[in-house]
């Protein structure tokens, strides 16, 4: 995998029209059923103060507007074009070359991701790839090649991954001592959501989990949910165990870390309002994904894979081995994860 | 000295004493002994045992005569753990009595363990291992590399009807837990298994506040919990694992233990010492009379730590929050150490053997055993993974980390 990319080719319609100061167009992919498009990012972004579900800012935050949109039902792209002054497209692909950037919003699109963003990665157009970001370790592969190929900058991150906490953590770990265990719980009904702690996680403590144990009663619709990563360690620090557990209710998320010398705890509570909940909980998500659609790529595309391996891994733990730990590097690579909904996207368009 | 304490004892408890609980109990004993007594003259075995002593009604300034079974290695009657809150001999360590107990008479496999431990406390030595019956009115089995040998070493006493307490992990096999019990249950003879984690107040605590969860239309939706392992399951992984059934009860359904070993050093059955692990319980709900019902499943999950100043604690995560309960590494003299966290066993024993009443009833040990066990065999035979409590075959043994311990010799 390539550890850096060359120059960007940016795509002839709006590199020879972007006079300075424009707003980047971005394209919505996917703007129904579990999108962050319709649940948040249409209110932050909506250019005329038009509610799209909780209610707009009121004032514009970002240098992004929603130039074009497709959604897999014809019906669901208008609605959402009429609320946000943005244009729908017929097909999957007829963003091309219109648009500085896609982002796709959805849930249930994922496991057909790597087919509907082939377009736009092959154009070297810049995109943001929805979490879990790919089911088997084949297509996440594929993607990334592709982007590797072609230049194209990625963003593949989780909404957790942003979040002022991580670097808090972080900084106050180092205080503790040596780390003994982590706990943590997630605000999640099923095991592809737990995505939110699972790459939150490793974004504290590193990439150098070595094992994922996952077990529930049913990945995609669980009425318990539990997971454990054993992290390796490093130089003055022993392996140790993070385990997290499904909360259907409750805090966003929390974390406690147990060390030699002391605990460092962090939580993010159901917000009260909801413009905190966007400008804390989304808006900062945004903001990357701005700056990469100007042009710069997010992280490296290796841990974009380590991030898609411990999903899949963990639903192999689940879904194969009855929860038992699964080492990380040992799910084939044509395995695939089980889609919650298997049926979303029509072939056919491809 | 002593006659001043037992005296003050009686009058503090005068109410006690003269209660219809109390003479049930020496009811109960009157008859087993006699049972007992009548039972070992009818068989004319070879270990003539006398239960005569047993016929006598303990006066109430008189202290319990205890006997003791494996004092050596991994035993909580070595370290001065046990001993000393019986036998108050090591004043830096207990400065005073606070039991009605005696131990009078031990017996370890190793017989200058033994007469070490017997001078210490100013007790005597036994030859054999059943030699104390008739000589004691209960019975501590307070070892842990003995467990595998449990029902040949306690048979002789759950005959005679001696109250006995039988250390974790109690048993290797249901099929051993079964022949104690049901050689217990026979005779009709008291027995407790328990562990300091399973006593201490948190664990009460915590059961309460579950209780007061369910009754206010809460549901316990995970919980995490943490146990001072030291790098091993069967001795004190099984401190947490009963830490968590005391807590949440016992309907678990599922169990796995994820570890890379399970026990903290290399022996003849353990290859591998363990640095990591995690016990995990999924449970079909929560019952708790009085108080409330979830029949909403959720996992409890333990991991098994060394040296982060505390023995065990829990957060419990509910509809509306969590909660969070800990067990803090006491500080100061090492009495604070043995009060708060080993001295409600030794009350736990005390009561058992003075009243004839059993704090849990046999299938509830029966249970925790097999929840035990099922773990084990997650990690021995299935890489971790969650097995069902109810397929654990009766016949299926865990090792014993030391399986020659015992000398079989002994028992023929």
């Amino acid at each position: 995998m390539a550890a850096s990319i060359p120059a960007i080719a940016a795509s002839a319609e709006v590199k020879a029209g972007r006079p300075a100061g424009r707003r980047l167009k971005v394209g919505a992919i996917g703007v129904g059923a579990f999108s962050f498009w319709d649940y948040t990012w249409g209110d932050i972004l909506s250019p005329r103060g038009e509610t799209i579900n909780r209610g707009s800012l009121g004032t514009e935050l970002l240098n992004m507007e929603i130039a074009y949109v497709w959604d897999r039902d014809p019906d669901t792209a208008r609605k959402f074009a009429e609320k946000t002054g943005a244009k729908p497209v017929a097909r999957f692909d007829g963003m091309v070359g219109r648009v500085d950037g896609v982002a796709f919003g959805g849930y249930y699109e994922v496991p057909w991701q790597h087919k509907l963003a082939r377009p736009y990665i092959e154009a070297g157009m810049p995109v943001y790839l929805s979490r879990p970001f790919a089911y088997s370790l084949e297509t996440i592969d594929e993607v990334l090649d592709l982007a590797s190929k072609h230049g194209t900058p990625i963003m593949a991150t989780d909404i957790y991954e942003h979040l002022y906490g991580v670097a808090t953590i972080k900084k106050n770990a180092g205080r503790i001592g040596e780390i003994e265990c982590v706990n943590s719980t997630c605000l999640t009904s099923d095991y592809p959501a737990l995505f939110h702690t699972q790459f939150m996680i490793p974004k504290i403590f590193g990439y150098g989990i070595s094992k994922v144990a996952v077990f529930t009663d049913n990945p995609n619709a669980a009425k318990y949910l539990s997971a454990s990563y054993l992290f390796d360690g490093w130089e003055g620090q022993k392996p140790f165990l993070c385990h997290s557990t499904m909360t259907p209710r409750g805090d966003l998320y929390s974390l406690t870390v147990n060390g030699t010398e002391g605990i460092e705890s962090s939580r993010l509570p159901v917000f009260a309002e909801w413009r905190d909940d966007l400008l804390v909980h989304h808006v900062p998500m945004l903001t990357a994904m701005q700056r990469t659609f100007e042009g710069n790529n997010f992280e490296d595309f290796d841990i974009v894979r380590k991030k898609t391996e411990l999903f899949l891994t963990g639903f192999y733990s689940a879904t194969e081995r009855n929860g038992a730990p699964v080492d990380i590097g040992t799910v084939p690579p044509r395995w695939n994860a089980a889609p919650a909904q298997p049926d979303w996207i029509d072939e056919g368009i491809f | 000295m002593n006659c001043k304490i037992a005296i003050t004892d009686f009058s503090a408890t005068a109410n006690y004493y003269g209660s219809e609980e109390y003479m049930k109990g020496s009811r109960r004993r009157f008859i087993r002994n006699s049972a007992a007594g009548a039972g070992a003259a009818a068989t004319g075995t070879v270990l003539t045992r006398s239960a005569s002593a047993q016929n006598r009604k303990t006066p109430s300034v008189e202290l319990l005569k205890v006997g003791v079974i494996a004092m050596g290695d991994n035993s909580h009657m070595n370290y001065s753990i046990w001993a000393p809150t019986i036998n108050p001999t090591e004043p830096e360590v207990w400065p005073m009595r606070t039991t009605r107990m005696q131990i009078t008479h031990c017996w370890d496999r190793d017989p200058e363990i033994a007469a070490a431990f017997a001078k210490k406390y100013k007790c005597e030595t036994v030859k054999n291992y059943y030699d104390m019956v008739g000589k004691v009115d209960g019975m501590i089995f307070a070892g842990f590399n003995e467990c595998k040998w449990w029902p040949e070493l306690t048979k002789p006493y759950l005959e005679a009807g001696i109250p006995c307490y039988i250390n974790r992990p109690f048993a290797y096999s249901m099929k051993a837990a079964k022949q104690i019990v049901d050689t217990a249950r026979k005779h009709n003879t008291p027995i407790l298994c328990t562990d300091e984690r399973e006593y201490i107040k948190e664990a009460h605590v915590g059961h309460w506040k579950v209780g007061e969860l369910l009754k206010d239309g809460k549901q316990i939706l995970g919980v995490t919990s943490d146990n001072s392992a030291g790098y091993e399951y069967p001795q004190h992984g099984v401190h947490g694992l009963y830490f968590m059934l005391a807590i949440l009860g016992l309907d678990v359904s599922e169990v796995s233990f994820q570890a890379d070993g399970w026990w903290r050093e290399v022996t003849p059955t353990a290859k591998k010492a363990m640095t990591w692990g995690t016990l995990n319980l999924r449970y079909n709900g929560i019952d708790i009379e009085g108080a409330g019902k979830q029949t909403k499943p959720f996992v409890a999950t333990q991991q098994q730590l060394s040296g982060y100043g505390a023995n065990a604690g829990m957060r419990i995560y509910h509809t509306g929050g969590w909660w969070d309960i800990m067990n803090h590494w006491t500080r100061g003299e090492k009495l604070n150490r043995l009060y708060y966290l080993f001295f409600p066993t030794i009350f736990a024993i005390q009561r058992m053997f003075e009243t004839g009443q059993m704090q849990w009833p046999y299938e509830y040990i029966l249970k925790k055993t097999k929840i035990f066990l099922t773990g084990f065999k997650s990690h021995l035979e299935h890489g971790g993974a969650m097995l069902k409590v109810d397929d654990l075959p009766d016949n299926w043994e865990a090792p014993s980390p030391y399986p020659a311990w015992i000398d079989e010799s002994i028992f023929r």
